[in-house]
This record gives structure tokens, C-alpha cells and sequence, in this order.
């Protein structure tokens, strides 16, 4: 028996790897079968790695990232439209956004401030103050990342039993 | 806040430090704190080809917290079949 837990017919997803694997679980033969249909849509959400920062004349890194030369349509990295090639210009450099929100940034200016000051010995102390702004922002982030924009966010009540 | 924003407020602090070494301390930051907290998510369209089991991941994705096949979410399998299929 493939999966004892399993007795619905359907399809199911898992990873293995460093891929994402799909098939669809028959609970009569008790088999997993690999879809046999070309050109069926799937749905990928999923947790990304921030876009990175270009320094003039690097080009994205992010994989499958396409630019004019390709796709009109999807030629915007970092909210600077790469329309005269795929790299990073001189000209709009300094304005890419930051896909963090905005309300975290502070804490990302803190994370360099404490960078800067950890190489001299003398203003280790400053680096650690900035170091524990950066650590409460991030911990608002992770509240603001798990509970997204609705304000709904888990309570544990009390019940009689 | 655009970096050239962010930019002036760390040089106000170190005005010394170089405009590459800045940014590449703010990728670190992101990297860390894009990690740490989840907090870019995406969604990403692929096309299934026939017979074909396995869809190599991309680079930049940390962790799925979803599949829709053909627009219906479908279940994470839990562990993984016992006869492995490698196509």
C-alpha cells in the first residue's frame, strides 16, 4: 500500500529535491500516476528571497527574471523599468525601491548603520544599539508577515472543559 | 523609500562609507530579513508537460505555501510515495 493515510482520489504536491512535484493519487489502484496532459496551469505561491539591489550594470539575478529584450510587458525591477537593456544604468540607480515594506526600512538603515560601526572597536557599543533596532524590526516584520494586511491574528481563549 | 533615501541616512551616520559597500550591506540586510520574516511572497504560472512529474524549483523561492492545479488549490502530500518516479 503506497499511503495508508490516503483514501480520496486526487492530486496531490510535494517537494523533493530542490523541485516541486505533482501526480495525481488514484485510491483504487493505490498508485501515484504523473499527469499525462500537456499545457494544464499550475499555481505556484510561494515565499521569495527579496530582489537585490543593482549596482550600474548588473542585471537581475533572480531567476526567470525577463526584461524588454523579451517582454515588454514585464520589464520592471525594483520600480525602475529596464527598457533600454536588461543591466542597471547610472541614470535611475539610485531610484530602485526596496520590496520590503516600507515601514521595515528603518530597521534595514539600522542593520548598515550597526555594519558600519562594527569596524572599529570603539563603536562596537553604537553597532549593537542599531543591531537591536534591526531585531525589533524584524520581529514587527514577522508579526506584519504572518498576519498580512486584514488584522486578523490568532488568540488563545480559555474553555471549560 | 527609494535607496537613494536609504543611502543618505546611513552616509549621514558614516560618510565615509562607499556607495557599492552600502548596497551591498542593505542585499545582506534583505537577504536576512526577507528570510527571516517570509515577508515577499509571489506566484509563479508553469504549464505541466506530459508525463512529467518533476518541475525543478527557481532559485529565489524559499518556501511554497501553495499549489492550484488547473485554478483548484490541491493538497501537500505528506512525506513522499514509496515508488519513486524520477520524470
Amino acid at each position: 500500500m503506497e499511503r495508508q493515510n490516503l483514501s480520496t482520489s486526487q492530486h496531490l504536491w510535494w517537494t523533493e529535491r530542490d523541485s516541486l512535484l505533482i501526480a495525481y493519487y488514484n485510491a483504487n489502484s493505490d498508485k501515484f500516476n504523473t499527469i499525462d496532459k500537456a499545457g494544464e496551469k499550475i499555481h505556484i505561491l510561494y515565499v521569495q528571497r527579496p530582489d537585490k539591489f543593482l549596482i550600474p550594470g548588473e542585471n537581475p539575478e533572480r531567476d526567470g527574471f525577463t526584461t524588454h529584450e523579451s517582454n515588454a510587458s514585464t520589464g520592471t525591477y525594483l520600480g525602475i523599468e529596464l527598457g533600454e537593456g536588461p543591466s542597471v544604468t547610472d541614470a535611475n540607480f539610485l531610484s530602485q525601491e526596496c520590496e520590503i515594506p516600507e515601514q521595515f526600512h528603518e530597521a534595514l538603515i539600522a542593520r548598515v548603520i550597526a555594519n558600519g560601526y562594527e569596524r572599529k572597536a570603539e563603536t562596537i557599543p553604537l553597532a549593537q544599539h542599531f543591531h537591536m533596532k534591526y531585531e525589533q524590526g524584524v520581529k514587527l516584520c514577522k508579526v506584519y508577515a504572518s498576519k498580512g494586511r486584514d488584522a486578523v491574528y490568532g488568540q488563545l481563549r480559555p474553555m471549560p472543559f | 523609500m527609494k535607496l537613494k533615501e536609504m543611502v543618505e541616512r546611513i552616509k549621514q551616520h558614516h560618510p565615509d562609507l562607499g556607495i557599492t559597500e552600502i548596497v551591498r550591506y542593505l542585499n545582506d540586510g534583505m537577504n536576512d530579513m526577507g528570510y527571516r520574516t517570509k515577508i515577499v511572497e509571489a506566484m509563479d504560472e508553469v504549464e505541466t508537460v506530459k508525463d512529467q512529474r518533476v518541475y525543478p524549483l527557481k532559485k529565489h523561492i524559499i518556501e511554497i505555501k501553495a499549489v492550484d492545479y488547473q485554478g483548484k488549490s490541491i493538497k501537500k502530500l505528506i512525506g513522499r510515495p514509496i515508488e519513486r518516479d524520477l520524470t
